[in-house]
């Protein structure tokens, strides 16, 4: 076990630390105070998974038994119950109140997708109830002030613009998920600047508090689907073009927002792309064992280059962070 | 120079890190941060963890593309030869730039001796993976690499589950854990070894249970009544290694060995699938809430109250909750209403009814 309390009574005596702050992070040290809060959210966050699991597998195994009627109304009331029990712990610093909540999310998720299987609601227009999935997780969002709700909100709307969330999504996609990836990726940019307008001009003034959750998305959404354009030669330059732009302003972002993971993002998802062309319009053409050199020739070259770009954005965002 | 960064240093680095996060994470003030930072510097240059893994796998690309150029213009000892550029590269950034856990050295030195394995003489044997431990392992102390450490030492478990057996990997890696568990009972100095004893803490207990559990190829592997009670005394040792100094990783590996006596309990009622579920997600649920509820006015002591805000960790299980919804079939594809149900979602809106 390691402790740093020499160093913090050093910072103290040297006056880069308040008395009152290195009190606090010497009782940490010593684990005069000790919080289990990660190993609550854990456990939660299992149970959860587990608990939605089972449901899924229940709902598939009995509704021939059952009947989707009462399976429909039996997990709807367990969720409507979730979100009962999470509206009355609201603000009491519940370690596992957003995790009831969540439960309550997925289930009703769940539950609104098993009925349009059974009931064909929206008949071809199916899709429709993953909009409704959004809105509806959105106002729990806010009303709950959950992230873990509003990644369910973006994740369902993602899926009714047609982007699945797996890995292999990754290697099947066409340009026409990139193109989706992109737009859904939009929409969150502007759903984040109506948030931050709302949040600046409320009478509390509240803190922007889902501001990094839609940068991320945004963020991995877009370059990713300029990324995708990169792999077809139909799309590829466009691709590239649409990558770089993204790319500079996720590097923008992440310069004035010190987020170092930003600049990270910009430079993993540009190499990539700058990879995919040169190898495909470039090195593949020279066929047989010229390729294989000028191949991991790029690579003995580039590297190097990606390396330099990561050092420079730690030094220019990583201090500041 | 020392060869290694010495023991006050690697200390004030850490430090210097963890810094990083005080202000945003509720502990001190911004400027506080800043000035500690700036009164723990030290030579050596260091970055964090997400910089760190993107510089470590372009380091191992970069060895990668010069292993495979020497092997396709034919030039002999390729392997050699690049292990020779990585070193030297490496230790030029080491000692020179004074790069101390950067990842790209970690990579280099690690991709270095790897590529020198590779080209060792002989026929393809299990044998190789305990080359590439001891390699990496060597690659990890130069470099006082926590993480490839670890890695070091997975591949020995590795190596046991090929060539003799998954059982026998099960029961080294419970036994890793146990022995890594027992370094929070005494005071460590060097912070790179407390992050590694940290990590094989607490995942050495879990990947042992799951060797057991595969075993037989299957989730058939159930463990006998002798077996349950040595991992009752692991379990016993991990929750005293972990309750006593007050540390994570132990009361990690307590918990998941918990949650695997519970699973094997739930085997012997041969309950189904998704009532093993129900009943496991319900009994964690209950249990978090009763723990949360009990410790939630201590104010000092032991509490379930957050300390620190840790901005990154929830906005990771934001994302992993999107993740972890099912699999949506998309409306480009098999629009597919599949008999007698669908198999589409979003946002947890899908199951393959």
């Amino acid at each position: 076990m390691i402790s740093f309390h020499r160093e913090l009574r050093e910072l103290r005596e040297s006056g880069a630390l308040s008395d009152a702050s290195a009190e606090r992070l010497i009782a940490l040290e010593r684990r005069d105070v000790f919080s289990v809060h990660p190993e609550i959210r854990v456990v939660a966050y299992a149970g959860v998974l587990m608990l939605v699991a089972g449901a899924a597998l229940l709902l598939k195994k009995y509704y021939d038994l059952i009947g989707p009627g009462l399976l429909i109304g039996l997990v709807g009331v367990i969720a409507l119950f979730c979100y009962v029990w999470a509206w009355t712990r609201r603000g009491s610093g519940s370690a596992t109140a957003d995790y009831i909540l969540l439960l309550g999310a997925m289930l009703l998720s769940a539950d609104v997708a098993f009925a349009e299987t059974q009931y064909h609601i929206f008949d071809d227009a199916w899709p429709r109830h993953l909009l409704i999935l959004a809105v509806v997780h959105a106002i729990g969002a806010y009303a709950y002030r959950s992230r873990l709700v509003l990644s369910l909100s973006i994740s369902a709307f993602a899926a009714w613009l047609g982007i699945e969330q797996n890995v292999d999504t990754f290697f099947d996609s066409t340009p026409e998920t990139g193109a989706r990836a992109i737009v859904c990726a939009l929409v969150i940019v502007v759903w984040r600047w109506a948030d931050e307008l709302v949040a600046s001009r409320s009478a509390t003034r509240r803190e922007p508090y889902f501001e990094p959750l839609f940068a991320h998305f945004a963020a991995n959404l877009a370059l990713w689907g300029a990324l995708l354009l990169t792999f077809d030669r139909d799309t590829d330059l466009i691709g590239l073009a649409t990558l770089t732009l993204f790319a500079g302003a996720s590097l923008r972002y992440a310069i004035a927002r010190a987020r170092e993971l930003f600049a990270i993002y910009a430079i993993a998802y540009g190499y990539i792309g700058i990879s995919a062309v040169l190898l495909e319009r470039v090195v593949d053409p020279l066929g047989g064992r010229a390729a294989q050199m000028a191949g991991a020739g790029w690579f003995i070259v580039s590297a190097p280059v990606a390396l330099w770009l990561i050092w420079l954005a730690h030094a220019r965002i990583g201090r500041d962070a | 120079m020392s060869f290694w960064p010495t023991v006050d240093d690697e200390r004030r680095v850490a430090l210097a890190d963890d810094a990083r996060s005080w202000g945003s994470d509720g502990l001190t003030t911004a400027e506080e941060s800043a000035r500690a930072r700036e009164a723990l510097a030290t030579p050596y240059r260091s970055l964090s963890l997400i910089p760190r893994i993107a510089m470590f796998f372009v380091a191992l690309l970069f060895s990668g593309a010069l292993f495979a150029f020497f092997d396709i213009v034919r030039i002999p000892f390729e392997g050699l030869l690049t292990a020779a550029i990585a070193i030297v590269i490496a230790e030029v950034l080491i000692r020179k730039y004074r790069l101390f856990q950067a990842g790209v050295e970690e990579g280099l030195w690690v991709a270095a001796l790897w590529a020198a394995v590779f080209d060792l003489p002989g026929e393809g044997s299990e044998k190789v993976i305990l080359l590439l431990a001891a390699a990496t392992l060597v690659a990890a102390i130069r470099t006082l690499s926590s993480y490839l450490g670890v890695l070091a030492i997975a591949l020995v478990v590795i190596y046991i589950a090929v060539d003799v057996s998954a059982e026998a990997a099960g029961w080294t890696s419970l036994g890793i854990g146990a022995f890594a568990a027992a370094f929070f009972l005494r005071p460590l100095a060097r912070p790179s070894l407390d992050l590694a004893v940290s990590v094989i803490a607490a995942i050495g207990a879990p990947a042992g249970y799951l060797f057991l559990l595969f075993r037989n190829h299957g989730m058939e592997g159930r463990l006998g009544r002798g077996e349950l009670a040595v991992l009752v005394l692991f379990l016993a040792w991990f929750a005293l290694a972990g309750i006593r100094p007050r540390v994570h990783p132990s009361l990690f590996a307590a918990l998941a060995l918990l949650a695997a006596l519970l699973y094997e309990s739930f085997s012997d009622l041969q309950f189904s699938t998704e009532t093993d579920l129900i009943l496991g997600g319900t009994l964690a649920l209950l249990g978090a809430i009763a723990v949360d509820r009990a410790l939630r006015g201590t104010p000092g002591g032991v509490t379930s109250r957050p300390i620190r805000r840790r901005e990154e960790q929830s906005l990771l299980e934001s994302v992993a909750a999107a993740a972890a919804a099912p699999v949506a079939h998309t409306p480009g594809e098999d629009h597919g209403r599949h008999g007698g149900g669908g198999g589409f979602g979003g946002g947890g809106a899908s199951g393959e009814y």
